[in-house]
């Protein structure tokens, strides 16, 4: 039996495990980046003008 | 008269259509109800199986033939793949992924534990088993029995009961093979390895969770989109907060219902014919080769990505093989072991980081196996 197609269903099988969870790692950072962002500014928009 | 002779009457009763190999399944069924009981393994799954092993295995009750009562739950049950994204629904609901948002890097570690799943897809290989039936004996590494069946079911149905019943025998027994493998890959110094407490994660982030991963998942593993957008869906529920009642009903009275039929349905695929072979002998061993190497693979990642991070951001190791799944035992064996070394430590909030991602990355190894051999 030739082992070439085990080894592709390893490569891609394995590989798409880390690909998949990077990319929702990947994408949890930046949404967290993004909420950060609207929260800081939510927050100076309600702080009073200082003059 | 002739309907009413003593003889025909004895014909249709099942003392005559016994088998050897059908009181060999009564034993079979009922080492799986004493585990479940005595042991306290597994039961809410392992009791319906052992019984169903044991009541499938009685001659002209016609419950497995087309038609019969456990051929119902079967085949609208587990054959529809009905049974398993609904158990999902409840797992989602019950799940916190609140750990592994708050860390998104141990995330990793549950994509590196799944090595188990294709060390023991290779050795099924070796021992001559079909690709197909390779990867239904390999997703057991998983430690999830919903992908196992789910997978069994899509690529090798005639192994379906053999391979649950080992998922979930091993990921009973967790706390047994774990241990001395965390202990032979890891340093007394690694196994000290105290981390920061994980921050407190916002309740948006939380609710945007179920659907940023559902959404990669679905694009990048279609066919892990059933088993995964119900595990979302019931995270959903969970976080959202505004559908308590429904959340109730999914990890609870939904996810119990689904439980029993699910039981029954696989224990009673498991016919003497079916389940007396060697090869049965071979998927348990196999069993054991995966939930070893998707421990050692989780450990392995932990301390890799420790060559790269900063001595105040290292990872304790034996959070690694909280990668395998089995939720939440994995990571209470983590914990427990991590306290023999120094009592202090804490580990349980960090390794449900990995717990909960390796059911995610389960449940892409069993798409990417269906994508490829399916």
């Amino acid at each position: 039996m030739s082992w070439i197609k085990p080894l592709l269903v390893f490569v891609y099988g394995y590989g798409a495990c880390f690909v998949t969870l990077a990319t929702i790692m990947i994408a949890i950072l930046i949404t967290k980046k993004i909420m950060g962002w609207i929260h800081e500014r939510s927050k100076r928009k309600k702080e009073p003008l200082k003059v | 008269m002739e309907h009413f002779s003593f003889n025909t009457v004895l014909m249709k009763t099942g003392l005559l259509n016994l088998t050897a190999g059908m009181v060999f399944m009564w034993l079979v069924g009922s080492f799986f109800i004493y585990l479940a009981i005595k042991k306290n393994y597994e039961p809410l799954l392992l009791l319906p199986i052992g019984f169903g092993i044991f009541a499938a295995n009685f001659p002209l009750t016609g419950l497995m033939e087309k038609g019969g009562l456990f051929w119902i739950f079967y085949h609208y049950g587990v054959e529809w793949e009905l049974l398993p994204p609904v158990i999902f629904l409840g797992v989602g609901v019950m799940t916190d992924f609140g750990p592994l948002i708050s860390n998104p890097k141990l995330i990793i570690l549950g994509g590196a534990a799944q090595f188990g799943v294709y060390a023991a897809f290779f050795t099924a290989i070796i021992l001559g088993f079909t690709m197909k039936e390779a990867a239904s004996i390999g997703i057991i590494g998983g430690a999830d029995g919903p992908t196992t069946i789910y997978l069994t079911q899509n690529l090798a149905p005639h192994l379906l009961g053999t391979n649950a019943v080992a998922a979930y025998s091993y990921m009973a027994m967790v706390p047994l093979i774990q241990p001395p493998l965390m202990r032979l890959f890891t340093s007394k110094e690694e196994r000290k390895i105290r981390m920061k407490q994980p921050k407190p994660v916002s309740p948006a982030l939380k609710i945007v969770f179920p659907i940023i991963v559902a959404g990669v998942g679905a694009l990048l593993v279609p066919p892990s989109g059933p088993l995964l957008a119900m595990l979302m869906l019931g995270n959903l529920f969970r976080e959202s907060g505004v559908v308590q009642r429904l959340s109730k009903t999914a990890e609870n009275e939904l996810i119990n219902i689904t439980t029993i039929f699910l039981g029954i349905a696989v224990g009673a695929t498991m016919s003497a014919d079916r389940f007396l072979r060697f090869d049965s002998i071979k998927i348990f061993i196999m069993g054991l080769v995966a939930f070893a190497f998707s421990t050692v693979g989780g450990i392995f990642m932990a301390r890799i990505m420790n060559l790269f991070l900063a001595d105040d951001k290292k990872i304790n190791p034996l959070i690694g093989a909280a990668g395998v799944s089995a939720v939440p035992m994995a990571a209470r064996v983590a914990q427990k072991v991590g306290q023999e070394e120094n009592k202090q430590n804490y580990l349980l909030m960090h390794a449900m980081g990995p717990n909960v991602a390796g059911v995610i990355g389960t449940l892409v190894a069993a798409g990417m196996f269906m994508t490829t051999l399916g």
